[in-house]
């Protein structure tokens, strides 16, 4: 009765065990028992990611429902393991139990590896805003300057090298594909840098300011906030695309300023306007660094 | 969206207040504002100060904000809820327009009401056929909530 599972990570149960060349995905084979070892080893790797994820975005902060999540989740765990246990009348040898502890573990490892992918998912969307206005003055240093390594530290306890250790949960066939973010230099991949995202994070209270201080005629008249996509209207005005897009998709048919008539192939990009917006924004950018 | 723009209006309200309203949240809760508005000096409620509620919708700007009176008034669209008739907080609302704007034309409502489209007939009626008894039962009202 054997099954397999593929590794998760790359290293082995036992310290001493050689390592494992990256190429191959890792798979182990073996009965029940050897598998669910491995699993759990996954798990606690998994937890550990999700702690020096918490480590360097401080999302599980106590009483967030990240953490009640994963307080119910992990207590969930205790109970589903417990239960199994009384359902197999403790005998923890046999087959039977071994089995299910293996399906058990699977479950609760894919549980906490969907909350992961929840924490970063959102973490990235909620930093995504603020960072959505310095995005583009941000793509230009980053072509200019050398590539950032390292700079969260020396990685041990840093979400990206534990990333970058660990390859595909599934059975993807390239581990380099499937790692998302590596701290090495990457040559062959120059447009998607996320780890300078988390380099220099503005507080909102500096996006709040930079928006605060900025002149109102950089600021789009339906969200008062800096634009990002700027379109002029036949009248003149200039407003977000999104913005007024959305209001004339929604039964609004006049430009919101002047009750001019108004529609959505009316709209044409405002490049001045756009450019005078990035070079505020980088000057804003100088002050907070300095 | 909506919560970024009612924070820069309040900032911008803050900075550049205007002369005859001002504007505020009431607790905590950032869609959920109290303004007030001093009587309009060439009005028959000159001297009153009106206290208006504002609820912002989550989807604000797209959609207006509720806004009524909570001090009782005399006026053609002004209802004994506090309710106002106004276009601009209806149909005719614009995601341009900004708290500050809607609150300096409810002042000029209360200069010039608009008893063609009204709110309450009655009041509307008088207005039009007895402009001072309008005048007067307006003053009495100020005098006796607004002041």
């Amino acid at each position: 009765m054997e099954g397999f599972y593929n590794l998760l990570s790359k290293f082995s149960l036992t310290e001493s065990a050689a390592p494992v060349p990256e190429t191959a995905p890792r798979q182990v084979v073996g009965t029940p028992e050897e598998i669910a070892k491995y699993v759990y080893r996954d798990i606690l790797g998994i937890k550990n990611e999700i702690r020096s994820y918490n480590q360097v975005t401080g999302i599980l902060h106590t009483n967030s429902l990240y953490y009640k999540l994963l307080k119910l989740m992990e207590e969930d765990h205790y109970r589903q393991l417990e239960e199994l246990k009384r359902r197999c009348e403790y005998q923890v040898n046999s087959s039977v139990y071994q089995r299910k502890l293996v399906d058990l573990y699977r479950s609760q490892l894919s549980e906490l590896c969907n909350l992961l992918d929840i924490l970063k998912n959102n973490y990235n969307h909620g930093i995504h805003e603020s960072h959505i206005i310095n995005h583009r003055a941000r793509a230009k240093s980053v072509t200019a300057s050398p590539p950032r390594t390292g700079s969260h530290g020396d990685g041990n306890n840093s979400i990206f090298s534990g990333r970058s250790r660990s390859s595909s949960i599934s059975t993807q066939a390239s581990p380099k594909q499937t790692i998302p973010i590596s701290l090495e230099p990457d040559k062959n991949d120059k447009n998607e840098r996320p780890a300078a995202k988390f380099s220099q994070p503005y507080s909102q209270d500096d996006i709040e300011r930079i928006t605060n201080e900025a002149p109102d005629h950089l600021l789009d008249p339906i969200s008062f906030q800096l634009f990002s996509d700027p379109v002029i209207t036949p009248s003149g005005i200039t407003y977000e695309k999104a913005n007024i897009v959305r209001y004339l998709r929604n039964k609004g048919n006049q430009d919101p300023l002047t009750r001019v008539p108004l529609r959505e192939d009316q709209l044409y990009p405002n490049l001045v306007l756009k450019d005078t917006v990035d070079e505020y924004i980088q000057s804003k950018e100088q002050d907070i660094k300095v | 969206m909506s919560l970024k723009r009612i924070n820069k209006e309040l900032a911008d309200l803050g900075r550049d207040p205007p002369s005859s309203c001002s504007a505020g949240p009431v607790g905590d809760d950032l869609y959920h504002w109290q303004a007030s508005i001093m009587g309009p000096p060439d009005s028959p409620y000159a001297g009153g100060v009106f206290f208006l509620s504002i609820h912002f919708p989550t989807d604000y700007p797209f959609k207006p904000p509720k806004i009524a009176f909570t001090t009782k008034i005399y006026h053609p669209n002004i209802n004994g809820n506090g309710n106002i008739c106004l276009d601009i907080l209806k149909d005719q609302w614009s995601p341009a327009l900004t708290i500050s704007k809607v609150l300096l034309s409810i002042c000029s409502l209360l200069t010039d009401a608009n008893p063609d489209d009204p709110l309450v007939p009655e009041i509307a009626h008088i207005y039009k056929q007895d402009r001072a008894k309008y005048e007067a039962t307006a003053k009495e009202w100020t005098k006796k909530y607004a002041v």
